[in-house]
């Protein structure tokens, strides 16, 4: 024998506003505020701030990776149309601090060395300090290439924009310092 | 109705391999105790719990015998054995990179200790024990297993045309733990935290800041502020080890509980062998659960036997995160969306909200588009419209639809040539030649496959199988409400 289920008929008329609809209307805003409650924490848990150290003028900078690294090099030892990477001393937590020295001539000039970032413009890898068969900085993840010679200029890959350049002096023992500031935000935007 | 494997009455046709398809599902019918409608015993569970109910709805449930029917099985399988050897792995890993003065347990005395992040010196220490190597190999092989028969189970129902009606849902949850599965891969990389991982991460890092207007907010809440920073690890840890597998728990049950629902697409032989009406397969209870566990078993075994010789990603290999960047390239899986991004040339699109450059583009918009259009393809295929459209029960041959094997074909092809493109700089290429090869061979192939389906294929509409089924959606198993007829015409529904 089959249950007959006995309907219980409501009468809702669509178009009037009744206090059913009402109803149901706070309810689904009691259960939509709760969900935004729960996401609204996202705002607050974000981040976990880090105290970083910003790379500052008249920082001494000193070999990031190798045998020498942490200790300052000369600028005569640098051959010409080769690069070294560096960071400023006592800064190296901060990866956005890595920069490439890159000897174009000889001297001391402006243009015989010259510092750009080292952080890539495109998504954020390390550059190769080494330059590439064609004299350019080449990123090792996407292969943006870089022209020293021409302000760090994008000459190849998908990088958007050029490196920034570091403002650098040579002091009378040979020792590398920072003399103003990046030319352009670091890294990817 | 419930899934019944139902045997016509042989014929006078000749033996055939069908027919010895037949005799063994007689065979099987015969055998099971499900089938016969014998009045079992009741059980201590049963008198309690009913579940003979439970095994009459869900252990009759048919599974179609074809080939290629194993990869969402191996896929379940995989994820199982991921998340078994995670749990052992999770017991020892810390997932902090805060410096540590790491010694190892056989160190000589004196041994100067190095200063290494703790996740590093963590799975150093999972590496120097031999039972929690070999689960952090079989981890990873496991996750190239899940991966790769995810993606062999979408392309087969992609030939077969197996994601029309009834069971678009079901494609589009699939599409969902496609990508769930790759993004769970991909967050897993960072936890090693050795110099691949800190630069594979640093690379999602920016791709998440580079969405104009919400990048940042994203990726700071994703990576827990910047990439690498304190907070990044205790965030990926918890997205890789909580957040993604519950999701991919919840899908891949609503996954199986609709293909219970809309039941399995045929092979094409059912239609021969079971009378109209009726589905064809092997019962889940006990047959496709021995054919399973079998292949469970064999899974497992393999597993365990590839990672004990080949171990995979060893620490050594690159090392702690240094301050250079290693070449790295991504795992295969993410290798196309690596090769578009070394291809796609520069530029720079200004918005009022930010700027648009090569990395959104590549690395978020691409891949978005090619899984919007995998998850909008049964809304797309044109044998999939009109108002009295029939359920499509059968598999259907992919030699009848050219279109749609070409556009897999090429779409697949288009893929793997990025890939290739990867290797450009090693092949000596330029970015225009790659770019050329990448659109000229799957154009190319495309081309073949659907000149080779019109050949191969059905010349007559006579000759053409018909993929639509016969039965329409059962009648409820119990009588319809009646309805009183309301005053108004406008609440009726």
């Amino acid at each position: 024998m089959q249950p007959v289920i006995e309907p219980i008929e409501f009468v809702e008329q669509r178009r009037a506003f009744s206090r059913r609809r009402a109803l149901k209307w706070v309810i689904r805003a009691a259960y939509g505020t709760f969900a935004l409650a729960f996401a609204l924490p996202a705002l607050a848990i974000r981040t976990l701030t880090q105290e970083s150290k910003e790379i500052a003028e008249g920082d001494l900078l000193v070999a990031a990776a190798g045998a020498t690294a942490g200790q300052p090099l000369n600028a005569a030892d640098i051959p010409v149309g080769t690069g070294v990477q560096v960071v400023p001393e006592g800064k190296a937590d901060d990866t956005n601090n890595n920069v490439v020295i890159v000897r174009l001539a000889e001297g001391t000039g402006e243009d015989a060395l010259v510092a750009y970032s080292a952080v890539c413009t495109h998504l954020g890898c390390i550059v190769y300090a080494d330059l590439d068969e064609n004299g350019n900085i080449r990123c090792p993840c996407h292969l943006s290439q870089f022209n020293p010679r021409e302000d760090a200029d994008v000459v190849g890959g998908p990088a958007p924009r050029a490196l920034p350049s570091l403002p650098i002096a040579v002091g009378g023992n040979g020792q590398i310092t920072v003399a103003g500031t990046f030319s352009a935000p670091v890294g990817p935007d | 109705m419930t899934d019944t494997v139902r045997i016509p009455s042989p014929g006078s046709r000749p033996a055939r391999p069908a027919d010895r398809v037949r005799e063994a599902l007689e065979r099987l019918q015969e055998e099971s105790q499900l089938s016969t409608g014998r009045p079992k015993e009741k059980t201590w569970l049963d008198e309690r719990l009913g579940v003979s109910a439970f095994n009459e709805k869900y252990g009759r449930k048919a599974f179609p015998v074809h080939t290629t029917f194993f990869f969402g099985e191996m896929a379940t399988f995989s994820f199982i054995i991921l998340v078994v050897t995670g749990i052992y792995l999770g017991l020892i890993y810390v997932p902090s990179s805060a410096p540590t003065q790491f010694v190892p347990s056989n160190a000589p005395a004196g041994y100067q200790p190095e200063t290494l992040p703790e996740a590093y010196a963590s799975v150093r220490l999972i590496e120097s024990i031999p039972v929690a190597n070999l689960f952090r190999n079989v981890h990873h092989w496991a996750a190239h297993l899940m991966i790769i028969s995810t993606l062999l189970h979408t392309i087969r129902i992609l030939f077969y045309g197996a994601y029309r009606k009834p069971r678009e849902l079901n494609w589009v949850i699939g599409v969902v733990l496609l990508a769930l599965t790759l993004g769970v891969s991909f967050v897993g990389y960072s936890l090693p935290y050795d110099a691949y991982a800190v630069t594979a991460t640093s690379i999602g890092y920016s791709i998440a800041r580079s969405i104009p207007g919400i990048g940042d907010f994203s990726a700071e809440l994703f990576f827990g502020g910047s990439f690498p920073s304190l907070g990044s690890l205790p965030r990926l840890y918890t997205l890789h080890i909580f957040v993604f597998p519950a999701m991919i728990a919840g899908a891949m049950a609503a996954h199986l509980l609709l293909v219970i629902k809309t039941k399995h697409t045929q092979p094409a032989y059912a239609r021969k062998l079971a009378e109209p009406g009726r589905v064809l397969g092997v019962p889940l209870w006990p047959y496709q659960a021995l054919l399973a566990g079998q292949l469970f078993l064999l899974m497992f075994g393999a597993l365990f036997l590839v990672s004990a010789f080949l171990p995979i990603h060893p620490l050594a290999a690159y090392g702690p995160p240094g301050p250079n960047t290693p070449a790295v390239k991504p795992d295969w899986y993410l290798l196309w969306l690596y090769g578009l991004l070394e291809i796609v040339p520069s530029f720079t699109i200004p918005t009022p909200i930010g700027d648009i450059g090569p990395e959104f583009v590549a690395g978020l918009v691409f891949p978005g588009v090619i899984f919007g259009i995998l998850t909008m393809a049964p809304w797309l295929d044109r044998t999939n419209r009109g108002r009295n459209l029939k359920r499509y029960e059968y598999l259907e041959p992919p030699s009848q639809a050219p279109f749609r094997l070409a556009i897999t074909v090429a779409t697949l092809a288009f893929v793997f040539m990025l890939c290739v493109a990867a290797f450009y700089i090693d092949f000596g290429w330029t970015i225009p030649q790659t770019w050329f090869i990448s659109l000229v061979v799957p154009a190319v192939l495309g081309g073949l496959v659907f000149a080779w389906a019109i050949w191969k294929g059905p010349k007559t509409p006579a000759d053409r199988f018909d993929p639509r089924g016969e039965y329409e959606l059962d009648e409820p198993p119990y009588p319809p409400l009646r309805r009183v007829p309301s005053s108004t015409s406008s609440a009726a529904d």
